[in-house]
């Protein structure tokens, strides 16, 4: 019989820290166990219950995604028809097919999400090359908006991902308001840097200062104000 | 020996069954199971026997559960439920192919015996008889003992009984009666939860003598003083955080008490038969002592636990089900919007359950064979941690089942009884 030293409960033979209070237990039986373990290793199936579903749906939307690239393949060689046209479908179609992939959750959420970006890119790209503009807006727009949405959720995820079990009353439209202040900042930077040649920031500031300031209040009402603060603020507005 | 009555091959989902169905997701799967844990080592292809033999005395679960348009039924099935190693984590979830698939399965492993249920197919008195059954005729098997009390098992010999498989529900629904009044919200653990599969046990065996004695000179029964400890817990838990979870300190705590219904409204039936009532505190009118706590929960359950009260519940869950405006939902729009409904109004009412079922007891030839059972409440995602306490021969088993990794409730409880001088002996699946 072992017993935890902290919490003074008995517990079974071959464990090495105490179940509830995770403190280890001396080891009385000079390893020697009796390999009496009540349960076994578990299997969890959950993965593999659902593979079997969502691999049928993959498998559907890459037999018609890939029939799509058949057909058109097809009509580009054989048909003297629209090419740029046919080029845009071929690009659609494997653009979306990708997305549906990341979409699926078949990587670690981060490279699903990294995966989807890079698509958006290489999609914009794409379209950059087939059409031929004058403008470079690729660079220009494309690319940076991209990557700016792309860190914006990241910052979202990231922060909700440490207040997630906190108050949702507070932390939810903190964490929304940041992600506008930083999206319109970011695209108002955008702008005036193709636009005017240098980056002059306007009304992002007037919705980054105002979401500040309810960002501000909001937490005000969660932390509250420190003991001393109060003392001296009431002091000054004589209340 | 095959009855009449085991020809019927419909069945139709009592009340609770109904919902139970309608919820079941990967992760709330709805069933929970029962241990038997045995001298030595159980032998399988006796066990198989056994179940083989046994079945038949219960059709109403020799079946599988079917798609209606508008509901899920169960249909009699020839097929025979097969024994199976324990591989898996508790209370997987039952997948349902049609005609193959029982709304049970039997486990072994070493010396266990599980029986893991759904719910939609029976309750924890309806599982017992099941199991109760089961052991008997593995023992007919193996040792050749043929008990002559057979307690609340099944006579595998006898016909079967419409009762035995009626809803009761539906039997003592009045139409008339008003609803009860509707639930609030209460504190709900904030522990981050497991993968969606995963399930945790917990048990601690303490002897029941000690506790009954604290309990009777707190004028409680045994039930109502657990029930006071793990309020208790609760209590010290939501205490012990941060200053800035400030909010949460005035919080209500109310635990999810189901009433096994056969004794206030008689019935023999196996299926769903019991009505949860919630007694709570609230933290926002201060700190409970644990006198104050009892005579809370007494107070509440004198004044609810009575047939009229129950009846209310009865009354509103089966009115609900027969709603023609909620009937005419096609069988797949219900099960998208259930889960959805469920999880925002279902359990926004508790913070968990503690589900007592009493005293087992096995026949006296079979006593020195078995030695304990367990209890595990279903996996639930609002309320993490739930309880089940079952006590056999004069050890009683505080069962918790939880879709969370942290142990910090079951600390605070556990240390309470370690404190009242009472042996606590921890088991767990969790490695």
């Amino acid at each position: 019989m072992a017993y935890c030293p902290k919490c003074g409960v008995e517990v079974e033979d071959d464990v090495k820290n105490c179940p509830l209070c995770d403190f280890p237990v001396p080891d009385v039986n000079d390893g020697i166990f009796s390999q009496d373990s009540k349960y076994p290793q578990a299997i969890n199936t959950y993965e593999e219950d659902h593979l079997g579903k969502k691999n049928q749906a993959f498998f559907s939307i890459t037999i018609i995604a890939a029939s799509i690239m058949v057909i058109i393949g097809v009509i580009y060689l054989v048909y003297p028809w629209n090419h740029v046209l046919l080029k845009y479908i071929a690009l659609a179609d494997l653009s979306i097919f990708a997305i549906v992939f990341f979409a699926m959750g078949y990587l670690k959420p981060n490279y699903n999400f990294l995966g989807a970006y890079i698509t958006v890119v290489i999609t914009c790209l794409f379209v950059y090359m087939i059409g031929g503009s004058q403008t470079n807006w690729f660079l220009s727009y494309a690319f940076p908006i991209a990557t700016l949405l792309y860190l914006d959720v990241s910052l979202f995820r990231f922060i909700l991902k440490h207040t997630r079990h906190k108050s949702q009353f507070i932390f939810i439209p903190t964490n929304l308001i940041l992600f506008v202040i930083v999206l319109a900042i970011g695209i108002d930077g955008i702008v005036s840097l193709n636009v005017l040649g240098e980056v002059q920031l306007t009304w992002s500031l007037i919705v980054a200062v105002s979401g500040l300031c309810i960002i501000g209040l909001l937490q005000t009402i969660y932390h509250r104000i420190p003991e001393k603060t109060r003392r001296m603020l009431k002091k000054k507005m004589h209340v | 020996m095959e009855e009449k009555n085991s020809k019927k091959s419909f069945y139709s989902l009592d009340n609770a069954g109904v919902l139970y169905t309608a919820i079941a997701s990967s992760r709330i799967t709805t069933v929970y199971r029962m241990t038997v844990e045995l001298s030595e080592e159980i032998q399988p292809v006796t066990l198989q026997k056994a179940l083989e033999q046994i079945i038949h005395r219960f059709p109403y679960f020799q079946v599988t559960l079917k798609r209606g348009f508008f509901w899920y039924y169960y249909e009699h099935t020839e097929a025979i439920p097969r024994v199976e190693e324990e591989t898996y984590y508790p209370c997987k979830t039952m997948r349902q192919r049609q005609g193959k698939t029982f709304p049970f399965r039997v486990l072994y492993y070493k010396k266990y015996l599980h029986v893991e249920f759904n719910h939609s197919i029976c309750d924890g008195s309806g599982g017992l008889a099941f199991l109760q059954t089961l052991i008997i005729e593995y023992f007919k098997l193996c040792k050749e003992i043929f008990p002559r009390n057979l307690g609340k098992a099944m006579d595998i010999d006898t016909d079967v009984d419409p009762g035995e498989f009626e809803d009761s529900f539906k039997v003592y629904y009045e139409e008339n009666v008003p609803p009860p009044p509707g639930s609030k919200k209460v504190f709900h653990f904030p522990f981050e939860l497991l993968d969606k599969g995963e399930y945790l046990l917990l048990t601690g065996f303490v002897p029941v003598a000690p506790l009954l004695t604290l309990a009777k000179s707190h004028g409680c029964t045994l039930t109502q003083f657990i029930l006071a400890l793990y309020f208790e817990s609760i209590q010290e838990y939501i205490m012990e955080l941060p200053i800035s979870e400030k909010k949460k300190r005035r919080q209500r705590i109310a635990i999810n008490v189901p009433v096994d219904l056969r004794k206030m409204f008689p019935s023999i039936t196996l299926r769903n038969f019991f009505i949860s009532l919630n007694p709570e505190i609230d933290l926002a009118l201060g700190y409970y002592t644990r006198a104050e706590i009892i005579e809370q929960i007494k107070g509440y359950m004198g004044l609810y636990m009575n047939r009229k009260h129950i009846n209310r519940y009865i009354s509103r869950n089966v009115r609900n089900e027969q709603l023609i405006f909620l009937r005419i939902i096609p069988l797949w729009v219900k099960k998208l919007l259930m889960p959805l409904v469920y999880k925002r109004y279902g359990e926004r009412g508790y913070t968990s359950g503690l589900s007592n079922l009493g005293v087992v007891t096995v026949p006296e030839e079979l006593r020195p064979y078995v030695k304990s059972f367990e209890v595990f409440p279903s996996p639930s995602a609002e309320s993490r941690l739930k309880m089940v306490t079952v006590s056999y021969e004069n050890r009683l088993a505080l069962c918790f089942g939880k879709t969370t990794g942290e142990t910090v409730i079951e600390k605070i409880f556990f240390g309470k009884i370690r404190q009242l001088g009472i042996p606590v002996k921890i088991e767990t699946n969790k490695r």
